[in-house]
């Protein structure tokens, strides 16, 4: 059964690309207004756990690394003026602890509208160069210091905004600067500095997605940097069984994140795309949960 | 399985806690806190509020978690010290009416000197309010401009002097004249009075009038329903590589807002060597 999955996995990407930017209505809304318009459904209460940007049109549900830097923003600017706090932040975190508890990055390989996005583009060229490890560092930086402290330690309220997402994030350059900018007159003329930085980031990505698979994920994407603590500790997770393995590395050379397979299948950098199941000719890798048993083993 | 711990992620880990403490000891700016007016509008119409106000108005809808709008917000209020004569700010909070102790709180911080209203929805003319910072100019209650997105100080200082004056130059040549320019400018007083100012000037190489001619007269026909003071106008010369103006208050009494003045001018136009006379009809369009 896991090799039906396999195999269709890139329509299962493709139906999550589609299911999460579902509200069609809402764009047609705003290209016939020429006016930019967020879909305003009650899903935008929901968290999408992927990177799908908020302010794409048709976008469904809430991106939980943008929300999380808007509650930073609230809660730092109530505590600025006693107000009482807003717990939803909790939520977002809660959320994010239940989902990376239970499988790790796997939604970073599934279900991702981005990780669809560099997996399609990746097609064209299929080269995966290996990236630095110094520049894949990076990504605890964007976590760190873009989604954490930034929002958090800015006391000035007049400067209290999402980081990643006004600076560095191209998935919403992508879907939603984009398609807003092209739809609405009145927002291109409030086009500035950080609009060319942005554009600057998307490109330096689009080129690199012909060059290195999944190299977003893999110096950037803070959503899948949290999740990667988890993939140690996760309830389901990835196993190589040593005394069948040939050590042929046809897993390592399949893995979209360059990950040594056969000595740390478990790394905070796999995304659980289940290519190296594929590919190995001995069966060698399959899926478990903690308690060591075999699931939707073949 | 015992995890390596490399090098290079510690000393990442040390940078950030050093640039954390650097970014803890910014000093948050410290504005005036200056009186401003606060009022619920939850459940009444934002047009009640500025109806009657023969002012510019300038609507800014904002809300407490965007940043941007706050930064329009400090521009707003020294734009509003110098132009309180002639315009209104109101900023409208889309925030919830129970955010209206915060939306107090911020207000003081920034120095907001002009009247805030909260509780609005994020609807107006029959438009939803989906970007922010979003801001209507409203002149005679009609929306003449709407803005998306956050400008800047000098932006709204240019967008108010637009509207605050409405200035009409005309260049009018005389045919192929080739001995003075005749400028007019019309400046809009309010809804029929107008100030109309002529410029009279000779061009390279002539003088008008002068020792010995009659003076320059300009006589403006009279007509019905437009009150024009003074109507004759006149000077004794005008030198070489100099200009004179006459200022004219006009009044519309009628029914249509276009309308057009004649007037003639009588000049003796003359260079080193030779005099002409100039009699012509020119028309000036409001």
């Amino acid at each position: 059964m896991l090799d039906f999955f396999i195999k269709c996995k890139n329509w299962i990407q493709l139906l999550f690309f589609l299911i999460l930017n579902s509200d069609v209505f809402a764009l047609i809304r705003s290209i016939s207004l020429k006016r930019a318009l967020i879909s305003q459904s009650p899903l935008k209460n929901i968290f999408v756990p992927g990177l799908n940007c908020y302010s794409c049109p048709s976008a469904i549900g809430s991106c939980p690394i943008g929300s999380l830097q808007f509650w930073f923003n609230d809660t730092v600017q109530r505590i600025n003026f006693s107000e009482k706090i807003d717990l939803a932040g909790f939520y977002i975190i809660g959320f994010l602890t239940l989902t990376g508890g239970i499988c790790g990055r796997l939604f970073c390989g599934w279900v991702c509208p981005f990780g669809f996005t560099q997996d399609i583009l990746n097609k064209f060229t299929r080269k995966n160069l290996p990236i630095p490890k110094i520049i894949k560092s990076f990504r605890y930086i964007s976590l760190f210091f873009f989604v954490i402290i930034l929002p958090l330690f800015i006391f000035d309220i007049t400067m209290l905004s999402p980081w990643f997402c006004k600076l560095l994030c191209p998935e919403g350059t992508l879907k939603a600067g984009i398609p807003l900018l092209l739809i609405d007159e009145n927002l291109r003329q409030a086009a500035s500095v950080i609009t060319i930085i942005k554009f600057f980031v998307l490109a330096v990505f689009l080129i690199s997605f012909f060059i290195s698979r999944r190299s977003f994920c893999k110096t950037l994407c803070p959503l899948g940097t949290i999740w990667g603590f988890f993939n140690r500790i996760s309830l389901l997770r990835l196993k190589v069984d040593k005394h069948t393995c040939t050590n042929c590395m046809l897993c390592e050379k399949k893995c979209p994140m360059n990950i040594k397979v056969t000595e740390d299948i478990n790394s905070s950098e796999c995304i659980r795309c289940a290519e190296c199941i594929k590919v190995c000719p001995s069966q060698s890798i399959s899926f478990q949960t903690i308690f060591n048993s075999e699931i939707l083993n073949v | 399985m015992k995890e390596k711990i490399n090098k290079q992620p510690r000393k990442l880990f040390y940078i950030i806690i050093i640039i954390t403490l650097f970014l803890s000891c910014t000093k948050d700016a410290q504005l005036q806190s200056t009186n401003f007016e606060l009022h619920d509008y939850t459940n009444k119409d934002i047009q009640d509020f500025y109806k009657g106000i023969n002012k510019l108005i300038i609507l800014n809808f904002w809300a407490t978690y965007c940043s941007p709008c706050k930064i329009e917000m400090i521009d707003f209020s020294k734009l509003y010290n110098e132009y309180q004569d002639k315009v209104l700010f109101i900023g409208a909070s889309i925030d919830s009416a129970t955010n209206m102790d915060l939306i107090k709180k911020i207000c003081n911080k920034l120095g907001v000197n002009y009247p805030i209203v909260y509780g609005v929805e994020s609807y107006f003319n029959n438009t939803e309010i989906t970007t922010l910072p979003k801001t209507f100019i409203i002149k005679n209650n009609k929306i003449i401009e709407e803005i998306d997105g956050k400008r800047d100080y000098n932006f709204y200082k240019n967008t108010i002097n637009k509207y605050i004056t409405d200035s009409v130059t005309k260049k009018l040549l005389l045919g192929d004249n080739k001995y003075f320019i005749i400028e007019n400018n019309i400046t809009k007083k309010d809804n029929n009075n107008y100030l109309l100012n002529i410029l009279l000037q000779p061009k390279q190489g002539y003088y008008l009038n002068g020792e010995g001619y009659p003076p320059i007269e300009i006589n403006i026909k009279e007509q019905e329903g437009i009150i024009i003071n003074p109507r004759k106008l006149s000077v004794p010369a005008v030198a070489e590589n100099q200009s004179f103006a006459w200022e004219i208050d006009v009044t519309n009494r009628k029914q249509s807002s276009n309308f057009r003045i004649e007037a003639f001018i009588k000049i003796i136009a003359c260079s080193q060597n030779q005099c002409h006379i100039i009699n012509e009809e020119f028309i000036i369009e409001f």
